[in-house]
């Protein structure tokens, strides 16, 4: 048996047909980062926050998420303002400590903050991965995020 | 009478006059409730605590079912649960569901039981009922849409407190709750109605929407702003105090605060602290360095001044805010290392006047008596003390005893929050305080209402009698602003009450001769046989948060630690034995003492620990320039204070949320206070400075591991602290004297050490009376006619408060007090400016007019920088606080 192979070629012929067979069929990966994969609907990315219609933010500054958040990766600052109503005075979530979990998606009871599709968080300063409620909040205006 | 009763199926015995939900919960059995608090008057406003009866058909409320022999109680059944879930369904109808930015979420009691009772669904699919709402004060925040009218808030200040700010207004579903007309809360703050609240309705504005209740760890400790020691607990998040609040049923003040306690904790992380210690470099300026380089500098320095100069000229002021810890390493510090008995606290009113005036008549050195027999007194007499203000705490427990028919009569100038309660507030003039207690002993003289087992003892009173002959009941009466009757009737209730007590406060010992007032007061109680026992005793009370603790620490010019003489050779020695190192002979300076020396050069290096004499030390411009003269001024300090800015070196303390130790309070309460926080930036504790700063002089037996340490050695030195350590502390406190003997009754429930002093009374040597003639007071300076009383606010606290937001939204300013008819008098209005002027300087005050102040009379806050009562106050051989009576003019300015 071996010795037949030997003489034959057999596992080079196999080898090489499946090689050309794929040759001529439509690839498999992309071309990344030219092209993007798209993705799950529910893909946990990098968190957004989402506003009212009007304009308004929709956090009102509950603290559940920063409260239920298993590797405590966000804090939150809030005060009294002008009408004497609660401000969300500083809101940073930390993408380094974030695993990912979706809690915060879940907990929230007004729908602010969800987990985004956004996936490249590769920086050169770590300081940059304490995202800001203002970047969150510009991220969140993406059409894509219509939906929520 | 105990009665048998079952709940849920088991037996319990209870007494006979508590109601079924007390019962319950002895059993551990909890019915849901939303009206009740212990220490309240039961309403059954709420209709939560619904429990089925037998033999009752309707459900009956817990709360206002006393208990009945026999009786057969189930909180469980069907029926209840669902009278619970429909009951909670009722409320939510209108309580907003805003849980998600309410601050009282977390701690919610509808919160928790809509959650545990409630159904998910609501059958009302009306509208809410919004009701319009304004800020009623800028501390205390209402929302009525969150109010379920339970009336804790109404009940708590009325029977707590005794103010009555709030009550319910309107009718039915129209009902709400706030200040008289709706208008803005006018009260005390003493926070009761925020703490009673079961939901979000009467919030802390504070801390409005910063913090959640839930991110907040609790610590518990001891109250810095007076010397009641209250009990609080520290709420803190990331190593910032966010707020206080009351620890329900601990501490003497069985979770009550007042408005410093509960509002003032704001100074802990205020922006202003200092973070890291400052040394003046070559250029005159303070610069930030590090803690070895300034405990090098002052160590050099006080050492080379200590050597050069000798001990004298080298002195310590230390605040009696500081805990025992601190002040007992601060004198050992001054004494042993720097080898000056110049120590002190700045005011020596304790030690060097009302204490030698105790030792002499009982032979103690404190208080008598406990607090809490103030709950239950028959009679008392107030002389001089404003208590609600001095000591809001004890305040209440005098108003509970008038609640309870106890006979209060107040003895001062001017009104206070006691007088509407009181059976009798005697307006006497400052000064005049004498000749009232003469007048009240003479009554006692004449009709016979002494004590026959003191009679027995004297046999006969012929001083006492001698010493009121010269001036009849109306002489007295007449220069008393009282009546006869009046003096009568007080002195017939104080006489014939089981249990009468005297509280002695800083107005009348203020006063030049307030040892007399004292001696004449120590008279009437020996008179009256009313020393000794329970309910029975004496209460010299003055503000100073820890005045007793630095007298037993020995932070006093005369005295070493646990009440030792300096001169006394075998007490010094014995001392000397325990520290290993030398204690100087000759007494040292007081305060008072130490500033003038150092106008006159001689003393040349001052430490002042959390002192700030610029506010608070008479003298102004003169005290000033005494303190520039200096070579050397060492300040510790929380904040850059006038007096911090000029030091040389100015090193950073922390506060009482920062560290752990112990605190002596004004009925002898040893109490353990313990860390919240960590000291702020680069700051530490008094006593690891002042220990670091014993070892940097090179001196090894001030080096300590930390504060529990310290109260070993403590315990070795004074002999009435020698059962303490920190653990044994740890529940409520213990009084002392308390030895190693006594260590063992601590486990028994309720054991709080020496509740009452002299038991067998006053010893053979004491046993007589110092029959003051009644006295007689020079009328004052026409040059300076007005007498200026220089007090306290309810709302502050020394200087220090100053640096509190919360409590400058109360009172920022200070405005000089006068009755309507002196302003009249002297043409000033009401809100016009003058010009304050003694004999030592003068400011420019605004006038405020006030009904409680006595006419003739002038009062002024010492808090505040607008006032800086250091300028008017005259510096003299008499201590310092002394000076707080001032005579001074009023004029336009």
């Amino acid at each position: 048996m071996g010795l037949m192979t030997n003489i034959l070629q057999t596992d080079l012929i196999k080898g090489l047909s499946l090689t050309i067979r794929y040759f001529f069929s439509k690839p498999v990966t992309l071309r990344y980062p030219e092209v993007y994969y798209d993705l799950p609907e529910r893909f946990r990315g990098a968190q957004i926050l989402k506003r009212h219609e009007d304009g308004k933010e929709r956090c009102v500054g509950c603290g559940l998420c920063a409260e239920i958040c298993p590797s405590r990766a966000i804090a939150m600052e809030t005060s009294e303002g002008e009408d004497h109503e609660k401000v969300v005075n500083s809101y940073v979530i930390d993408l380094g400590l974030c695993i990912y979990c979706g809690y915060c998606q879940e907990v929230c009871p007004v729908d602010a903050v969800f987990m985004g599709q956004d996936f490249e968080l590769t920086i050169t300063d770590p300081g940059k991965l304490k995202v800001t409620k203002e970047q969150m909040l510009t991220k969140g205006d993406n059409p894509r995020y219509d939906r929520l | 009478m105990m009665v048998r009763l079952t709940i849920d199926g088991r037996q319990i015995m209870v007494d006979g006059h508590v109601n079924v939900l007390d019962a319950a919960s002895k059993l551990g059995i909890h019915i849901p409730t939303f009206c009740h608090q212990a220490r309240l008057s039961d309403l059954g406003a709420c209709r939560m605590c619904l429990v089925e009866v037998e033999g009752m058909g309707k459900l009956q409320t817990a709360c206002t079912l006393a208990v009945n022999d026999g009786m057969v109680v189930r909180t469980d059944t069907p029926r209840v649960e669902k009278a619970r879930r429909m009951m909670l369904e009722f409320l939510l109808i209108n309580h907003p569901l805003e849980c998600t930015v309410c601050d009282a979420s977390g701690e919610c009691t509808l919160q928790d039981l809509a959650f545990k009772h409630g159904s998910a669904e609501t059958r009302f699919k009306g509208k809410k009922r919004i009701l319009r709402d304004h800020i009623i004060s800028p501390l205390i925040d209402r929302n009525l849409n969150r109010c379920i009218q339970c009336k804790r808030c109404v009940r708590v200040c009325e029977e707590i407190q005794g103010v009555t700010a709030l009550g319910m207004s309107y009718r039915g579903a129209a009902t709400v709750v706030g200040p008289f007309m709706d208008k803005s809360l006018d009260c005390e703050y003493c926070s009761h109605c925020i703490w009673s609240c079961p939901v979000g309705a009467i919030t802390s504005r504070a801390m409005k929407h910063k913090v959640r209740t839930w991110e907040m760890e609790k610590s518990e400790a001891i109250c810095p702003y007076c010397s009641c020691g209250c009990t609080l607990s520290y709420n803190y998040r990331d190593n910032v105090v966010y707020r206080v609040t009351h620890a329900e049923g601990r501490g003497l003040n069985m979770g009550s605060l007042c408005s410093k306690g509960f509002f003032g904790y704001d100074v802990i992380n205020h922006p202003d602290r200092i973070t890291a210690p400052m040394v003046r470099d070559a250029d005159g300026v303070l610069r930030r360095t590090t803690w070895q380089s300034a405990l090098e500098e002052v160590a050099r320095n006080m050492k080379r001044i200590s050597r050069e100069s000798g001990g004298k000229a080298v002195g310590g002021i230390a605040s009696d805010r500081l805990t025992n810890e601190d002040l007992y390493l601060f004198q050992k510090l001054m004494r042993m290392v720097f080898s000056s008995n110049n120590v002190d606290t700045p005011s020596g009113l304790w030690s060097r006047t009302v204490v030698p005036v105790l030792e002499k008549r009982m032979g103690v050195r404190a208080a008598t008596n406990s607090l809490d027999d103030l709950n239950y007194t028959d009679a008392l007499l107030i002389v001089g003390c404003d208590i609600t203000v001095a000591n809001p705490i004890s305040g209440l427990k005098v108003k509970q005893a008038i609640r309870r028919g106890g006979l209060v009569t107040e003895v001062n100038p001017g009104k206070t929050a006691l007088s509407r309660l009181a059976r009798r507030s005697l307006a006497v003039p400052v000064g005049k305080e004498l000749a009232l207690v003469k007048g009240l002993i003479k009554v006692i003289l004449e009709e016979g209402l002494y004590d026959s087992e003191t009679l027995g003892k004297y046999g006969k009173f012929s001083e006492l009698e001698f010493s009121v002959r010269d001036k009849s009941l109306k002489e007295i009466a007449r220069e008393t602003d009282c009546s006869v009757d009046e003096i009568t009737q007080t002195a017939r209730e104080f006489a014939g009450a089981k249990k009468a007590s005297i509280i002695f406060g800083e107005t009348a010992v203020l006063q030049a001769g307030g040892e007399k007032v004292l001696e004449a007061v120590i008279d009437l109680l020996v008179l009256t046989g009313k020393l000794g026992q329970e309910g029975c005793g004496l209460y010299p009370i003055l503000s100073g948060t820890n005045f007793q603790g630095a007298l037993d620490m020995g932070v006093s010019p005369n005295w070493l630690p646990g009440h030792a003489a300096v001169s006394s050779d075998s007490e010094r020695k014995r001392v000397e034995k325990a520290w290993n190192g030398k204690v100087p002979k000759d007494g040292g300076k007081s305060a008072y003492e130490m500033i003038q020396a150092a106008a006159a050069g001689k003393l040349k290096a001052l430490y002042l620990a959390g002192v700030n004499p610029l506010a608070t030390f008479p003298g102004g411009e003169d005290l000033e320039k005494a303190l520039k003269k200096m070579e050397f001024l060492v300040v510790q300090e929380l904040f850059l204070t006038d007096t911090a800015k000029l030091a040389d070196v100015v090193l950073p303390a922390t506060s009482l949320a920062e560290k752990n130790g112990t605190l002596t309070n004004v009925e002898r309460r040893v109490q353990k206070t313990s860390k919240a926080i960590d000291g702020l930036g680069h700051s530490l504790p008094d006593w690891k400075i002042f220990s670091d700063l014993g070892v940097a002089c090179g001196e090894e037996g001030m080096n300590y591991l930390n504060s529990s340490e310290v109260m070993d050695e403590i315990a070795s030195v004074v002999p009435f602290y020698s059962g303490i350590n920190h653990q044994i502390l740890a529940d409520n406190g213990l009084q002392w004297p308390f030895s190693r003997d006594d260590a063992r009754e601590v486990y028994h429930e309720g054991y709080l050490g020496t509740r009452h002093l002299l038991p067998e009374g006053l010893s053979k040597d004491k046993q007589f009376f110092a029959a003051v003639p009644v006295w007689e007071t020079h009328s004052a300076d026409s040059k300076y006619p007005m007498t200026l009383v220089l007090g306290d606010l309810l709302f502050h606290s020394g200087s220090f408060t100053r640096y509190s937001e919360s409590l400058n939204q109360l009172a920022a300013q200070a405005t000089l007090l006068m009755n309507p008819q002196t302003g009249m008098g002297l043409d000033v209005q009401d809100g016009s400016s003058v010009r304050a002027v003694s004999t030592q300087g003068e400011f420019t005050v605004t006038v405020s007019y006030s009904e409680d102040i006595a006419p003739g009379m002038l009062f002024l806050p010492r808090h505040f920088k607008n006032a800086p009562v250091s300028a008017l106050m005259i510096p003299g051989p008499d201590d310092q606080a002394r000076t707080a009576i001032v005579h001074v003019r009023v004029v336009k300015a």
